[in-house]
C-alpha cells in the first residue's frame, strides 16, 4: 500500500512536470517541496502514526486566554 | 499574473455561495436560542462595515489583491511575513470546508465509506476548476446561484407546514448577551470569512465594483442565511436546533406534503455541494496565489495539485470526530479568526490610506 501511494505521487508530480511548457528549477522546488511534504504526511496516515493536530497548539493558545 | 477580470454579477454570487456555504449546514449562533434571527440580523448589520473596509482596500489600489496590499501598505519583509500568515487562513478555511464536507457526506449518507473518498473527489473537482481559473469559477456561481437561491427558498416555503412559532419565543428571555455573542459568531462565520476574496479579487470591470460585489453578495447571502435559519428554528425548535450537527439537512427532512412530496433532504445535500464547491476553490485558489505572489512567482497554477493533495491530507487531521469540528467551528474558531478578519485588515487600512494621504496618490 505504501509502495502503491509513492508510485501515485510519483506519477502525478512528473505527469504534471512533463506537461509544464517551461520547466524553471524554482517552481519544480517548490512543487516538489509541497508534493513530498503530502506524501510524508499521507505515508504517516496510511501507517497508522498519531499525528497531532495542527490546530491543537491554537485551540489550547485560545482555551487558555479565556 | 495574468490579470483574471469577473463581472459584478459574477463576483455577487460568488460572494453569495461564499456566505451560504458551509453556514448552510452546521448550526450557527445556536446560543441565542430562540433570538437566533435577531442574532444573524445584527451579525448582517455589524458586517457592512467590515465589508465595506475591504472593498475599501480594492478601491484605494485598483489591481491589487492583499498580498500586494500587504506589502504596500506594511512594507517588503513584513508584508510578506503577514501573507504567508493569510495564506495559512486560507489553507486552514479549506481543510476546515473540506472536512465538512467529508462529515456530512459520511454521517447523512455513505455510513461505511472511508472519509477520504468523497473528500478526494470533491478536492479534484476544485483542483480542476482552480486551475481554469477565477473567471471559470464566477462564471459556474452566475450559473448556478439561480438554482442554489431557488433551492433554499423552495424549500423554505415547502417547510411552512411544519412551523411553529411558539418556537421564536420567549422574546430575549436571557436578555441580549448571548444574542450579542451569537451576533459576534456569526459576523466570523460565514460574513467576514469573505476576506479571503481580497486575496482573490484584484481587477474589476469598474472602480466602484467592489463596493457593490461586497455588499450586495452580503446582503443577498445574509437575507438567504436569515430565512433558513429562521425556518430550522421555526421547525426544530432552538434545542433542537443546537444539538443537530446538520440541522438544515434535519429541518428539510421534515418535509412531507400529502405524502407525495417529500424525501427533498437530497435538495439540500445538493445545495451544501454547490455551495461548498464554490467556497473550497475560492479558499484553495487564494491559498495557491497567496504562496505564489508571497513566493514571487508570476503564476499560481504550478502548485494548485500539491496544495489540494496537502489540504485533503490537512482535513483528515485537523480533527478527531465531528463533536471536535462542531466544537471548533462554534468555540474557537471565532476567536482565532478575527484577527485575520477585523484585526489585521483594519491596521492595514489606516496604513494605506496614510500613506497614500503621505504620498499624494490618493484616488480621484
Amino acid at each position: 500500500m505504501f509502495i502503491l501511494l509513492v508510485l501515485a505521487y510519483l506519477l502525478v508530480g512528473c505527469a504534471e512536470v512533463f506537461l509544464w511548457e517551461t520547466k524553471d528549477i524554482r517552481k519544480i522546488g517548490l512543487f516538489g517541496t509541497l508534493l513530498i511534504g503530502s506524501l510524508i504526511l499521507s505515508a504517516l496516515m496510511l501507517l497508522g502514526v498519531d499525528i497531532p493536530s495542527p490546530t491543537g497548539f491554537f485551540e489550547k493558545l485560545i482555551l487558555s486566554l479565556s | 499574473m495574468k490579470a483574471e477580470v469577473i463581472s459584478e454579477q459574477q463576483g455577487i454570487s460568488i460572494v453569495l455561495l461564499f456566505i451560504l456555504g458551509n453556514a448552510l449546514i452546521i448550526s450557527i449562533g445556536a446560543q441565542a436560542k430562540s433570538d437566533i434571527w435577531l442574532a444573524v440580523l445584527i451579525a448582517i448589520g455589524m458586517a457592512i462595515p467590515v465589508l465595506t473596509l475591504y472593498a475599501r482596500l480594492h478601491y484605494l489600489l485598483p489591481g491589487m489583491d492583499l498580498f500586494d496590499i500587504l506589502q504596500y501598505g506594511f512594507g517588503s519583509v513584513i508584508g510578506r511575513i503577514t501573507g504567508l500568515i493569510y495564506v495559512w487562513f486560507a489553507f486552514h478555511l479549506g481543510s476546515r470546508v473540506l472536512r465538512n464536507f467529508g462529515e456530512f457526506i459520511i454521517t447523512v449518507g455513505l455510513e461505511e465509506t472511508p472519509q477520504l473518498l468523497p473528500i478526494s473527489i470533491l478536492a479534484i473537482l476544485c483542483l480542476w476548476c482552480v486551475k481554469e481559473g477565477l473567471e471559470v469559477l464566477g462564471r459556474f456561481s452566475n450559473f448556478f446561484t439561480r438554482f442554489v437561491v431557488i433551492m433554499v427558498l423552495g424549500t423554505s416555503l415547502l417547510l411552512l407546514t411544519e412551523v411553529d412559532f411558539s418556537n421564536l419565543s420567549p422574546f430575549l428571555y436571557h436578555g441580549m448577551a448571548p444574542v450579542t455573542t451569537a451576533a459576534f459568531k456569526i459576523l466570523t462565520f460565514p460574513f467576514t470569512e469573505t476576506v479571503i476574496f481580497t486575496m482573490v479579487f484584484s481587477n474589476f470591470q469598474k472602480k466602484s465594483s467592489p463596493y457593490k460585489i461586497y455588499l450586495i453578495g452580503l446582503i443577498l447571502g445574509g437575507l438567504i442565511l436569515f430565512i433558513t435559519i429562521t425556518n430550522e428554528v421555526l421547525v426544530l425548535g432552538s434545542e433542537l436546533y443546537e444539538t443537530s450537527y446538520f440541522p438544515g439537512y434535519r429541518a428539510v427532512q421534515r418535509i412531507n406534503i400529502r405524502n407525495f412530496i417529500q424525501r427533498l433532504e437530497i435538495l439540500a445535500g445538493v445545495t451544501f455541494l454547490i455551495s461548498g464547491f464554490v467556497q473550497l476553490s475560492i479558499c484553495l485558489l487564494a491559498t495557491c496565489k497567496g504562496l505564489a505572489k508571497v513566493l514571487n512567482f508570476d503564476d499560481y497554477r504550478f502548485i494548485v495539485t500539491p496544495t489540494t493533495f496537502l489540504m485533503v491530507t490537512m482535513s483528515i487531521l485537523i480533527y478527531n470526530s465531528i463533536i471536535e469540528m462542531n466544537r471548533w467551528a462554534v468555540e474557537i474558531w471565532p476567536v482565532y479568526a478575527a484577527p485575520f478578519q477585523l484585526g489585521i485588515p483594519v491596521v492595514l487600512w489606516l496604513a494605506c490610506e496614510l500613506k497614500m494621504k503621505l504620498k499624494g496618490e490618493y484616488p480621484a
